[in-house]
């Protein structure tokens, strides 16, 4: 038995069989049942297939996005002529009568490995170009692609030395069971994924792979953060006791959870929605009981694929149709409209004029939309086009002036009248909200009221604002508390204003899904919670052990604590007080 | 067979381009032509090769040429080194440059 310890990014316990991700997309043999000539010919024939197919993509590249994009494909291109690689792969068909698909991968792979283990950033980075450039090659020895491993067909534990995003989005969840890879943090895009889909995930563990045997029995534990490989007969019994207890607990919960909608204990009702970043957790937010989308983040329409362009209306409009659908007529479904800077997008792109040294405080969000109005435009056409779908409210980031809003409100329209005059079809009434995000739109969010149907608190940001504090930075780490006495005051005021003005608020931060916070939030007023799918049979249950009288003295008493460290022992204190979620509460 | 000393003087140190450069020279001639990096050797008429070696700025490096044409081989080379790649008439902003990475 040998435990490796990770970072725990997705919680849950998962015991399986490793099926081990072949970083190959290719079959290999490595014997050859040609002779050296024939398999030089065909080397030979698939250098000059992938040295045209460069070419012009280099000159089409230059031509179409300048010559920064071009220049990959000329240091690839500069890959493919290297005359000691030729020379050793020649050698490998010649001398030991390998295949060219096994030298051509045995040889690049082997100065893609030397090359990703140097210190230097940028000899690392080349590391990737190789590995591209060999499998170009593979392709045009017509190499057969391997099946999928990731697609298995028994369900299994997914192994490997890193998942990109899109690869983890594109998993067949209900194959796999858990992940494990060797790289990775809690940042990652890896890592959102994973928990968005609920698959325990641990992350971060170091070298294990070669001991990991496809088949072989392991224990995954995305709570402790750990990867169990051969557990002894002890462990795996632990193992199995604690995936029970966690299921029989979550079962109840998921069971209660879909068939009542969300009300306190004084029976007051509270709209409980999910927040999705994939069009696929629109089905997992429902199960899982939520009231509708209280925000899809579209970003990963532009994350998950590596090509160096920007996702067409179709892909858009696909996406958006499928959540609308899934959600139906009846159940809203809000989507947040781009919420990147421009260090996010593809690099090859140029969006802004010189690096941004604070791209938290630059061209972003809706302010990056409104500068690049034919992206905006493709993104809102895709949504109005969409909106017939279902029960759509467009919501806008980090909007700060009223200006803003009105562009953005304006481009819309434009975006519509478009659709109108070619005859398609779209919802008249979609509504439009922002996100409150910044002190400036909190301190003056009347002035919004006339131009929105609705708001929605992004607490994240707006602490990371407020505090003037990058949750990603670990030595400041420490001011960032979702706790924090000057947030809740600008939620406080935030609630009270749109009150006045009856526009609904909702709160889609990592806040609301907090166990202990949910009491506060409901306190001071909010009675919209949108919190991750997972969280949500939790959430629902914490609602229903409160009376609103009972959050409103919370929510008045944590309002008088001195610090955020205080106020966040005040509210868990508060929540063990309810003896009836214990079982919920005893992991926080 | 000759042998060469020569600095890297490129303030990126010797990175993909310049690796390239030398490449490309090297090809040309007959001789066996490699570059040597306290006792670590790699093949100059491999861009890859000579990567491994990971110079930075004031690295020093010993060339050695054998063959028919080690002469004008090596004199090309290092004459590289010494217009150090002619990086100043080329465009700040490459993909491959690690000065411009942001």
């Amino acid at each position: 038995m040998k435990v490796y310890r990770g970072i725990a990014v997705s919680s849950g316990v998962a015991i399986g069989r490793i099926l081990k991700k072949t970083t190959n997309a290719f079959q290999i043999v490595r014997q050859s049942s040609l002779t050296p000539e024939a398999e030089l010919e065909r080397l030979s024939r698939a250098f000059d297939y992938a040295r045209s197919g460069l070419t012009r993509r280099r000159e089409a590249a230059t031509e179409q996005l300048g010559s920064d994009f071009g220049k990959i494909f000329e240091a690839h291109l500069l890959i493919l002529e290297d005359v000691k690689v030729r020379q050793m792969i020649e050698t490998s068909i010649k001398t030991e009568g390998t295949t060219a698909e096994y030298a051509v991968d045995s040889v690049f792979g082997r100065f893609a490995q030397l090359l990703s283990q140097l210190e230097e950033e940028v000899y690392a980075e080349r590391a990737n170009d190789i590995l591209d450039v060999k499998d170009r090659v593979l392709k045009g020895l017509c190499a057969k692609a391997q099946e999928d491993k990731t697609q298995a067909s028994e369900p299994s534990i997914l192994v490997a030395s890193f998942l990109k995003p899109s690869e983890t989005a594109n998993l067949n969840v209900s194959k796999t069971l858990a992940l494990a890879t060797e790289s990775g943090g809690m940042g990652s895009h890896t890592a959102i994924v994973a928990a968005a889909l609920r698959i325990p995930t641990v992350l971060g563990i170091g070298k294990f792979l070669n001991e990991a045997y496809d088949g072989a029995l392991a224990i995954v534990d995305g709570d402790q953060g750990a990867l169990i490989l051969e557990p002894d007969e002890a462990t795996l019994q632990k193992y199995q006791r604690l995936q029970e207890r966690q299921n029989v607990v979550l079962g109840q919960l998921r069971a209660q959870s879909r068939e009542v909608g969300a009300m306190t204990a004084d029976a007051v009702a509270i709209d409980l929605k999910a927040n999705i970043e994939f069009p696929s957790e629109a089905q997992i937010a429902l199960d899982s009981g939520a009231a509708g989308i209280g925000l899809y983040r579209t970003e990963f329409l532009y994350l998950a694929d590596e090509r160096p362009e920007l996702p067409d209306e179709q892909t858009h409009f696909q996406a958006y149709k499928t959540v609308l659908e899934t959600l139906g007529k009846e159940r809203t479904t809000v989507i947040r409209t781009f919420d990147l800077g421009a260090d996010k997008l593809p690099k090859d792109l140029n969006f802004t004029t010189e690096p941004e040294h604070n791209p938290f405080m630059g061209l972003r969000s809706v302010r990056l939309s409104l500068a690049y109005m034919d992206m905006f435009k493709v993104q809102l056409r895709a949504l109005a086009r969409a909106s017939v779908y279902g029960k759509l409210r467009i919501m806008f980031p980090l909007v700060t002036t009223v200006n803003e809003l009105r562009k953005a409100k304006y481009v819309l329209r434009d975006v519509c009248d478009d659709l109108m005059e070619e005859g398609l079809p779209f919802d008249e009434n979609i509504s439009i909200g922002m996100m409150v995000e910044t002190p400036a739109t909190v301190l003056m969010l009347e002035k919004f009221c006339n131009d929105v149907d609705f708001f929605s608190i992004g607490t994240n940001d707006l602490l990371q604002y407020t505090y003037a504090v990058d949750r990603s930075n670990r030595d400041a780490h420490y001011l960032y508390m979702q706790e924090s006495p000057a947030l809740i005051r600008l939620i406080r005021h935030v609630v009270e204003v749109a009150k006045y003005y009856h526009k609904p608020t909702c709160i889609c931060g990592q806040m609301a899904g907090i166990p202990w916070n949910v009491p506060l939030l409901l306190g001071l007023g909010l009675r919209e919670l949108s919190v991750a799918p997972q969280m949500l049979p939790k959430i629902k249950a914490i609602c229903r052990a409160f009376t609103i009288t009972e959050c409103k003295n919370i929510a008045r008493q944590a309002e008088q604590q001195e610090t955020a460290d205080q106020t966040r022992v005040f509210l868990r204190n508060e929540l063990r007080k309810k003896s009836e979620l214990r079982s919920i509460i005893s992991e926080e | 067979m000759i042998t060469k000393e020569v600095t890297v003087t490129n303030n990126a140190g010797f990175h993909v381009r310049c690796s390239s450069l030398v490449a490309q020279s090297a090809v040309k001639y007959q001789s066996d032509i490699v570059m040597d990096r306290n006792g670590k050797r790699a093949d100059c008429k491999s861009t890859l090769d000579m990567l491994t070696l990971m110079c930075p700025k004031d690295a020093k490096l010993v060339i050695i040429a054998s063959g028919s044409d080690e002469e004008q081989a090596i004199s090309e080379i290092v004459s590289l080194f010494e217009h150090k790649f002619y990086e100043d008439e080329f465009a700040p902003t490459q993909s491959s440059n690690p000065t411009t990475e942001s």
